[in-house]
């Protein structure tokens, strides 16, 4: 996966972080996989930390997550409202859109 | 008496697992007892006999051919698929399925439990592990606590449930609102009591973590994953309609290759339906 290194105040909401952030002692404060948001900015500053990689565009092959459209997350907004940190949970909201109208099984 | 105090009286009151289970059980861990001895003590209670054959003739076992006879399924399956089955079976015995407390069924409660077991074994297959025995029974026992409550409680656990829809919170959180004690914790002393092993009672107290103490495993994270799954696919009812977040490590525990969660609902579904039909209709 093709990846790059930005500052803080490069982050742009949605792009997905391809290593942990650490904190001085080793302890991870951010998991790989993890969709930025703009919190986060002033998160990572609060922390102290300068540069983080992500993964960088042109990489459709990659394993990991897309974002979900508004409106469709909208419809799951009750029962579900996270967003996909890799392909498994893109996968669980796909299913989660199938059987969002469907009874009980 | 109070609503704890009740729980606790009525799970020290249910009787032990029944004699064939027990009898199994030591037969099957007793490394030296042969096929021919254990389908002796399965086949002398008629009743379950008739049952594993019907649990080991449906798809999720995925067996080509047709088992007839105890010895059979012993040889296809295995002793501790064999043993598993039973204890299944013994289990969902000890409690009420049918009909309807305050509004909620226990089929459903059941229903739920049953689609996570299902899925437990089926992700447990697609991630390539090769000791799947425990998956289904893990699965179908995760939940034990809620059908304690609905079987003993079963009018406070309603208003639980109630509770978890109205404020739109986790059916775990609204148990500790209301009954002072959640199913995990319930389900944990029913473990003890039954003397269920190790693995089963970490699945019963931390399926919502998917960590124990001593850390994690695949058997757990798994578990964690089909729970959600279960919720998503509306398999039975679980408490409450919520869909949580996976804790991310367990993704690393459970290698789930890109396609194989979409591809397997198809599998699933059918498996489930044909689990609950043996399970708890016939």
């Amino acid at each position: 996966m093709a990846k790059k290194l930005i500052s803080v105040s490069e982050i742009e909401p949605g792009m997905v972080l391809t290593e942990p952030v650490k904190n001085r002692n080793g302890q991870i404060l951010l998991n790989t996989g993890i969709f930025l948001e703009e919190k986060h900015k002033i998160l990572l500053k609060t922390w102290g930390i300068g540069k983080l990689s992500v993964k960088s565009d042109g990489d459709e092959n990659s394993s990991s997550a897309v974002g979900f459209p508004e409106e469709k997350m909208l419809a799951l907004k009750n029962r579900l409202n996270w967003q996909p940190r890799n392909y498994q949970e893109n996968e669980l909201i796909e299913l989660a859109l199938i059987y969002i109208e469907s009874e009980k099984v | 008496m109070n609503i704890i105090d009740k729980i606790l009286n009525s799970i020290n009151n249910l009787p032990t697992l029944t004699t064939i289970y027990t009898q199994l059980s030591e037969a099957i861990d007793d490394e030296y007892a042969s096929n021919q001895r254990i389908s002796q003590l399965i086949s002398s209670d008629q009743a379950s006999s008739f049952k594993i054959l019907k649990v080991a003739n449906s798809p999720l076992f995925g067996i080509q051919r047709k088992i007839e006879s105890i010895n059979q399924a012993l040889l296809f399956l295995g002793h501790a698929e064999v043993k598993n089955i039973l204890s299944t079976l013994s289990i969902v015995k000890q409690f009420n399925t049918r009909g309807d407390s305050h509004g909620l069924r226990p089929v459903d409660l059941w229903a739920h439990s049953i689609g996570v077991g299902i899925i437990s074994r089926n992700l447990a297959l697609i991630s390539g592990q090769k000791k799947v025995d425990n998956y289904f029974l893990a699965g179908v026992l995760h939940d034990i606590g809620k059908l304690i409550f609905l079987e003993f409680v079963p009018k406070e656990y309603m208003f639980a449930v109630e509770f978890a829809e109205n404020e739109n919170i986790p059916i775990k959180d609204a148990e500790k609102e209301i009954l002072k004690i959640d199913h995990t914790q319930v389900g944990q002393l029913l473990a003890e009591k039954w003397k269920m092993p190790q693995y089963i009672q970490d699945v019963i107290q931390y399926h919502h973590s998917a960590q124990t103490p001593k850390g994690s495993s695949h058997l757990l994270s798994t578990v964690h994953i089909s729970n959600i799954m279960a919720r998503i696919m509306r398999l039975g009812f679980s408490g409450d309609n919520l869909v949580p977040q996976p804790n991310m490590m367990v993704w690393d525990e459970v290698e789930i290759e890109k396609g194989d969660l979409i591809s397997l609902q198809e599998k699933i579904v059918n498996d489930f339906k044909n689990a609950v039909h043996t399970l708890l209709v016939d």
